[in-house]
């Protein structure tokens, strides 16, 4: 699917991977240019899993992250469904790989089997944090946030 | 190089010490020296830059210094223009015009001197920033995406 789907963004010079993940953290199609051993993938999906879950839950409007990893950067674009990842070294134009993601997205979502695809996942992202997964300072910090996002209910 | 040149650093130029003066003579930062322990006369700035985990424009930047001290003596240059060239901007403009109507070359004039460029200076590597502000003044979604579609594929293989 990505090498069908995201071929603009596989092409683009820097690109290094590009990793779909469902709403449970699980990796449902990966492609990498150069060798990722497939548990950083895990380890790097449940963190934005924890990002992506709260700005869900707390409505934010904010569909993507960019941050540094390892020498390069990490691209993660957020959707109700799934969220993606791309990472890529420094040198890559953080506009062009958005702007080559938001015409490849597009056509992803718009296919036939990709729709019932889709039909098929969860679309909850912040009930999917395990609580095992983080430790104190993370519970203290999501409960500092929650009782705060309440309050202002 | 003239002076005005000098600050100009592309990403796949490369450099060597020069043997006119030594480093040693300049106060340089850490992370200067340890540009000038990389250059080898075959890594390019852009290689140098990654090696050394600096975004683009510190890299440039850092370069430019390096050269103004004359520390720097370039082995290659890049033969192709490293600008923008003046069919991509009609093509924009084009597409850009199709989307926003008759405003359409005001906002891009507009947005070009906001990035402190013109269609004469713009490099191929700002070329989708350019697009992504001219894409925020579209306000209907569809159009946006179909403006994106259009000059994604016109671009992608120049910048």
């Amino acid at each position: 699917m990505i090498a069908e789907f995201f071929k603009d963004v596989t092409e683009i010079s820097g690109v290094d991977a590009i990793v779909l993940f469902n709403n449970q953290n699980g990796v449902i199609e990966s492609w990498s240019g150069s060798k990722y051993n497939p548990g950083v993938f895990t380890e790097m999906g449940e963190s934005l899993l924890h990002i992506f879950g709260l700005l869900e839950y707390l409505k934010y409007d904010m569909n993507e992250l960019v941050v540094p990893f390892d020498k390069g950067l990490l691209y993660a674009r957020t959707h109700p469904k799934f969220y993606m990842v791309v990472l890529a070294k420094l040198s890559v134009e953080v506009p062009l790989v958005r702007l080559a993601m938001n015409v490849c997205l597009k056509e992803f979502e718009e296919d036939r089997k990709v729709k019932k695809l889709l039909k098929k996942l969860s679309d909850n992202k912040f009930f999917q944090i395990k609580s095992i997964t983080l430790d104190d300072t993370e519970k203290i910090m999501l409960e500092n946030i929650l009782e705060e996002s309440n309050g202002a209910k | 190089m003239a002076p005005s040149e000098r600050s100009r650093i592309y990403e796949n130029m490369i450099f060597k010490l020069s043997n006119k003066r030594s480093p040693s003579e300049v106060k340089l930062r850490a992370l200067e020296w340890a540009i000038v322990t990389q250059l080898n006369g075959e890594k390019s700035v852009a290689q140098i830059g990654e090696i050394l985990a600096l975004n683009p424009e510190e890299t440039r930047a850092m370069f430019a210094r390096l050269m103004e001290e004359g520390l720097l003596e370039l082995v290659y240059a890049p033969e192709h223009d490293p600008y923008v060239p003046t069919e991509v901007f009609e093509e924009l403009e084009y597409q850009f015009t199709y989307a926003m109507g008759p405003v359409a070359s005001i906002i891009l004039e507009d947005t070009l001197a906001e990035l402190k460029r013109n269609r004469e200076n713009l490099e191929r590597r700002q070329l989708p920033l350019l697009i992504e502000f001219l894409s925020l003044e579209i306000s209907s979604e569809e159009k946006k995406y179909q403006f994106q579609k259009q000059v994604f594929g016109k671009i992608k293989g120049i910048v």
